[in-house]
């Protein structure tokens, strides 16, 4: 005997809602409304019409579960931006709670007295409990769970061996679920709710779990991989100079040599040429003087002054790579700030080291353009978009300052930016 | 705020002058400015009377890095800056304390710049005379002259450079008469506050403060030491 249903649309509306608990943070395709309004719309009505057996078939059980799992899926994939399997990854979570819920509401509601009061009007009690008790399920889920996506932004960084073993253990366990005879007594029910449950909320932490150690790793892999590139730039930069001083000495001391020979006046404008780079502040920090001799150039021609005091020696405590990581990108960040300036007198950078015993004080102040809100990608601490590379500014200068026992601050002020870094001394001896 | 301008050449030191007028009318403070053309004549007439002191570095019989090392024996925490014709000359300032240096010839924003650092640790513009109720009668005290408060039970003794007085009071009633001064203060420990400006070393968990030592506590030092980094770098805001 076949005959429709109430109960199939609002199976299909109890996962819909549970998925969305998961979804929910997710990047939307355009018209995202009306793709969802029509994914809800189709879904309830491939429901609506999916036939009934009177009788109980453990075949067509979980063949109905799971068509209704992966239309929903489908519309999914329809209404968000994101990858497949992440996707179907976070329908499993939200089919996870959906088949918890049930299993609880077995569990709540099948006590033999209420359960024959439910019998009499079983279609009534399943709208009431899909209209209060589904939505306060998936609320806690969300609170538990769900917020989570957007922490640790599982869209991005989902694996699909987690995802697939996410999925086969949702299977497995809606699936036998379905083996359960009709008529067994209430203990049965009782036992077998309990393990569906435990057996659902653990497939969600393993997840959810595994997705937060991957994000984690991933950024640390990000960060690491920054700080590689500056090791080998440092490298590059500090040979290259070393071998333009190098010849450019050697120029100076053959030049000298044609004193008389030539006019003074082209002698000394060749002189002059030929020390640029005697022209560099010496701060008395090998990876500082790399910095700024590196930014000579770029600073000679943009009209930026960079000026520092304080003794470079205090700064040998730090390695070279995180001196060059985290002072190279303090003054990448001025210097970019002040190119946007159009008024070239306001391209001042003030660079300065001070020390109070063990502790040491680091500030770099520069004019910023007010009206371009320069520092929003410099200052964001998660990644802003698939390229992921902006924000890590402050983000890696922080982890260095940490390392050195240390910390980072800034501050926005009118059309100052001040960047206050302070670092422990080991081996202070007065 | 009063501002000692110690050059030798009157052109460079009328140049300075401007640039401070300038200041002075962008920011609306008041500056009062007195010129030396001789270190020597400065020195000999100190009498902590600056809030800020500029030594030209190139100037003939003393020159400003000399003077600034025989200043720092009679005051240790005036604020110094330098003027100089070349960069390099200017570097080893730090080891007079002084907080920065200018370049000549002097780009104005590049010493609006330095200056706004400097300014930002005086807390200058304030009117900030503390009364302290002492058991013999009232004292009037400037904030800026408040080395350091401890609080002992019921009681508050305001270190200060002119001598200590103890008055009955919270620290926390001190904290809120500090008001916008209170940005110069930061606690090391729950019953020390200190003026960030007379902090000269940390070192062993312990403070220098003055000529005091006080303990830092653990609770304290991370928010200690990021207020004194906020204040040394001039970006420190009231609270």
């Amino acid at each position: 005997m076949i005959s429709f249903s109430v109960s199939n649309i609002l199976l299909m509306i109890q996962i819909i809602m549970a998925e969305l608990v998961f979804l929910y943070h997710c990047p939307k395709r355009k018209k995202f409304i009306l793709r969802l309004a029509c994914t809800i719309g189709l879904c309830i009505l491939l429901s609506y019409f999916f036939p009934m057996l009177n009788y109980r078939n453990v075949f067509y059980d979980f063949f109905r579960f799971n068509y209704f799992f992966l239309i929903t899926a489908a519309g999914m994939i329809f209404c968000f931006n994101i990858k497949i399997f992440a996707i179907i990854s976070l329908c499993v979570s939200g089919y996870a709670v959906q088949h918890f819920a049930h299993r609880l509401s077995i569990l709540i509601f099948m006590n033999p007295s209420v359960y024959i009061v439910l019998m009499k009007n079983y279609d009534f009690a399943s709208v009431v409990l899909t209209a209060t008790y589904y939505p306060l399920i998936n609320l806690a889920a969300y609170f538990i769970f769900g917020r989570l996506v957007k922490k640790y932004e599982y869209y991005t960084t989902f694996d699909k061996l987690q995802s697939i073993i996410a999925i086969i253990l949702m299977l497995v366990c809606t699936g036998i679920s379905r083996f359960i005879p009709q008529n067994v007594p209430y203990s049965v029910w009782i036992a077998t709710s309990l393990y569906a449950m435990t057996c659902c909320i653990f497939a969600l932490i393993v997840q959810f779990y595994i997705y937060r150690k991957k994000y984690l790793e991933s950024e640390a892999s990000m960060i690491k991989q920054l700080w590689l590139k500056d090791k080998d730039q440092y490298s590059l930069t500090k040979a290259n100079i070393d071998t333009i001083n190098i010849k450019c000495h050697d120029i100076k001391y053959k030049l000298s040599a044609y004193k008389g020979r030539l006019p003074d006046e082209e002698l000394d404008s060749l002189q002059m040429a030929v020390s640029f780079y005697d022209s560099v502040i010496k701060t008395g920090n090998e990876v500082l003087d790399t910095i700024l001799t590196e930014k000579t150039f770029l600073c000679e021609k943009e009209n930026i002054n960079i000026t520092f005091m304080g003794d470079g020696k205090l700064l040998e405590f730090i390695s070279a790579v995180d001196a060059y990581s985290l002072f190279g990108n303090a003054i990448d960040n001025a210097i970019e700030a002040s190119l946007k300036i159009e008024d070239k007198e306001k391209r001042v950078i003030n660079f300065t080291v001070e020390q109070r015993g063990e502790f040491l004080f680091i500030t770099v102040m520069n004019y910023f353009n007010s009206e371009i809100n320069y520092y929003n990608g410099y200052l964001k601490s998660t990644k802003d978009d698939e390229k992921g590379y902006h924000g890590f500014g402050i983000k890696s200068m922080q982890i260095i300052a940490n390392k050195y026992a240390g910390n980072i601050d800034y501050s926005q002020e009118q059309n100052i930016f001040t960047l206050s870094i302070w670092l422990h001394k080991p081996d202070y001896n007065k | 705020m009063r501002i000692a301008i110690v050059e030798d050449i009157d052109a460079e030191a009328e140049i300075l002058s401007d640039c401070l007028k300038k200041f002075e009318k962008e920011n609306n403070i008041e500056i009062t400015i007195t010129a030396f053309k001789k270190a020597t004549d400065f020195l000999g007439a100190y009498n902590n009377d600056y809030d800020i002191v500029f030594f030209d570095i190139e100037m003939p019989d003393l020159d400003g890095m000399q003077a600034a090392k025989k200043l720092r024996k009679i005051d240790k925490f005036v604020t110094i800056i330098f003027v100089t014709k070349m960069a390099q000359a200017a570097i080893e300032g730090y080891e007079v304390g002084a907080i920065d240096f200018v370049v000549k010839p002097v780009n104005y924003n590049s010493f609006a710049l330095k200056f706004k650092r400097a300014m930002s640790r005086l807390s200058v513009g304030i009117e900030n005379d503390v009364l302290i109720k002492t058991e013999t009668g009232f004292v009037r005290v400037s904030s800026a002259r408040i080395i350091f408060l401890d609080v002992l039970g019921h009681y508050v003794t305001f270190h200060t450079t002119e001598g200590d007085f103890t008055e009955q009071n919270t620290l926390k009633n001190i904290e809120n008469r500090l008001a916008e001064y209170q940005k110069n203060f930061a606690k090391c420990n729950r019953c020390y506050l200190v003026n960030l400006k007379f902090v000269r070393s940390i070192e062993n968990n312990e403070v220098i403060v003055g000529d005091h030592k006080l303990p830092v506590s653990r609770s304290y030092k991370k928010s200690f030491l990021t207020r004194l980094s906020k204040y040394i770098s001039g970006s420190a805001k009231g609270e």
